[in-house]
């Protein structure tokens, strides 16, 4: 494949695949500017090797796989940078208005435990329960056993309603 | 089955409902792989096997595991013993044997150890800020134009974004960002005179004479006009990574002996490019300085503590090992004329063991004595985020410094700065290249040689 085929046939997966890879990117994050280079970083390298990524594995499953495991370094949060970019690619929306107040303060209270997850709990609660991977899924992209995928649910689990509890009513 | 699954589950699924992609995604992430590229081509052979990079100091860099294991010879484990005159802990010397050339038995020597655990250096190099008030005569480009004194070369269009520059003859040697696989030979008008399709590139520190790889991991060996004297096969590396295949990357030229490491890492060859001997060198040579020594390297692949994490200087000609380092430091160049090592603590890929509770032992830039391994001097901060770190650094003769450094705004300047410890803005603030990738494209690009 020449660089403009390959280009032409990266380009047409990522506009086929960015909504989807953008919510992921912007939950394993919860902010914008992060999951914006997370998104960045993964398609590059994706990118990089796409003849091999085309024919050899699913696209999907190589970037989910490139980008939780960068967010889960500790290098993200020892490189983080402090500088948006000039322009951004993902915009997020405000939240929807709430059907009862309530509910809302719950809702928001709960996105906010989420994000003080570890990265390798929040990492499978969202591959568990956004992308509605198998706990073998989840152990494969992550790299690490269903076991571990297990144990790592159920203390997310546990933590956030520990701390859904604690929270003032 | 708890209350909180499909909370869960709806939280998700709302909070992912509100991102929408609004920019050209596969345009960015295409653009974003050359900035990596651009940036990789100045630290690959440095780096060579270790397979780590020098973190961008605005940026978030790719993480990149250690993918080589490079046997620690047969030296036994330095003994730390306190000293901290030098910014590092000082061992005794060590009784050892050398790993030099492949083919010789061991021979026991002793070795002088420095255990670097983050002591700060005796010199403290601060950028400067304001006007230009510096002046430098090492080589650069800004702006499409390549400055060395009061000599200027004018780039053409294709290479003024090229991110990685040589001095070869009176001219330069200049990656091509287009494609990402060729160096272009230009002479001292800018007129272009050949292009090389090349992975990575040593100059001879005479520069008269210069090595490449080849895409297919052949070492080939050209004058400063761009005509080929001689090749290496690349089977004869007798290496293979992954499926990939071998061949070689290019580590340095001194003399007739050109060196160029295995793609496995374990070993270097020395080429004779005058008659085609071949010497094997035990490990990765991943620097090599004008008067015949090198860096070899060899990190283990899950270092446990930083004793595990060393780099050791040798005489190529003997094989016998000068110093040994062991500590994150990632050293990146000779100074021009050999007598100190420049390098970075700032290094994407690090493991934990290597950390100090998750920051880095060493500033952005760090500058050792070649003749002891001592730690003289650094700079910078030690988290990269922050304004002051400096990014690219070239050490010219006499010890003076040339560095781009990023501000606190974001902009980068050029400084030049003397290893007592003072420095002098040398070229005005400016933008990266292209601020949608907080990566990369510098606005200055000092030469590697």
């Amino acid at each position: 494949m020449d660089d403009a085929a390959r280009r032409a046939d990266f380009t047409e997966y990522v506009r086929a695949r960015e909504q989807s890879l953008a919510r992921l990117a912007y939950l394993l994050t919860g902010d914008r500017d992060a999951a914006e280079d997370l998104l960045q970083n993964a398609l590059a390298k994706c990118y990089r090797h796409w003849d091999r990524v085309r024919s050899v594995e699913q696209p999907d499953a190589y970037v989910r796989r490139i980008m939780v495991n960068e967010r889960n370094s500790r290098w993200r949060s020892v490189l983080r940078r402090r500088e948006s970019a000039g322009s951004h690619v993902l915009e997020i929306l405000d939240p929807p208005a709430p059907a009862a107040a309530v509910d809302r303060a719950e809702s928001l209270d709960l996105w906010r435990h989420v994000q003080t997850l570890p990265a390798q709990q929040r990492a499978v609660v969202v591959l568990r329960y956004y992308e509605d991977l198998t706990e073998a899924q989840t152990a494969e992209i992550l790299g690490c056993s269903v076991g571990t995928v297990k144990s790592h649910t159920s203390r997310a689990i546990a933590a956030m309603r520990l701390k859904m509890s604690e929270a003032p009513a | 089955m708890n209350t909180t699954d499909p909370r869960l589950k709806d939280l998700f699924d709302e909070h992912s409902g509100r991102v929408h992609v609004v920019g050209d995604l596969a345009e960015r992430a295409i653009a974003r792989d050359r900035a990596n590229r651009r940036r990789e081509v100045t630290t690959a052979v440095a780096v060579g096997a270790l397979a780590l990079a020098v973190a961008v100091p605005i940026g978030w860099n790719s993480l990149r595991p250690v993918t080589h294991q490079v046997p620690a010879g047969t030296s036994t484990a330095p003994t730390p013993a306190p000293s901290t005159q030098t910014g590092a802990t000082a061992t005794n010397p060590t009784p050892s044997t050398s790993s030099g050339s492949a083919s010789d038995s061991a021979t026991p020597t002793a070795i002088p150890t420095i255990i670097a655990s983050g002591d700060p250096a005796p010199v403290q190099l601060t950028p400067a800020t304001g006007s230009v008030t510096g002046q430098t005569n090492a080589g650069y480009v800004v702006d499409g134009v390549f400055h060395e004194g009061d000599r200027t070369i004018p780039l053409p269009d294709e290479l003024r974004r090229s991110g990685h520059v040589l001095r070869v003859g009176d001219g330069l040697l200049a990656f091509k960002p287009a494609d990402g696989r060729s160096y272009v030979l230009v002479d001292s008008s800018g007129a272009i005179v050949k292009e090389i399709p090349a992975g990575g590139v040593r100059v001879a520190p005479d520069r008269q004479h210069f090595l490449i790889s080849t895409l297919g991991g052949d070492l080939a060996y050209y004058d400063a006009t761009g005509t080929k004297l001689g090749q290496l096969d690349a089977s004869t590396c007798e290496c293979t990574t992954d499926g990939a295949g071998g061949g070689y990357i290019p580590a340095g030229l001194v003399g007739t002996t050109a060196y160029g490491v295995a793609m496995d890492g374990r070993t270097t060859v020395a080429w004779d490019v005058t008659t085609d001997q071949l010497e094997r060198i035990k490990g990765s040579v991943s620097l090599v300085g004008p008067a015949g020594t090198g860096l070899v390297t060899w990190p283990g692949r899950t270092p446990q503590k930083l004793e595990d994490w060393c780099q050791e200087l040798r005489d190529l000609g003997t094989g016998a090992t000068l110093w040994r380092l062991c500590g994150p430091i990632l050293l990146t160049s000779f100074s021009e004329d050999g007598t100190h090592l420049v390098g970075t603590g700032v290094i994407d890929g690090l493991p934990d063991a290597l950390l100090d509770d998750g920051k880095f032992r060493y500033p952005s830039l760090v500058v050792l004595d070649a003749s002891t391994g001592e730690i003289v001097a650094e700079g910078g901060s030690r988290d990269p985020a922050v304004g002051g770190s400096f990014v690219t650094a070239h050490l010219g003769e006499g010890g003076v410094l040339t560095a781009q450094v990023n501000g606190t705004d974001g902009l980068r300047s050029l400084q030049v700065c003397s290893l007592d410890g003072s420095c002098a803005v040398a070229g005005e603030a400016k933008p990266l290249w292209t601020a949608d990738i907080p990566e990369g494209n510098d606005p200055y690009v000092l030469t590697t040689n």
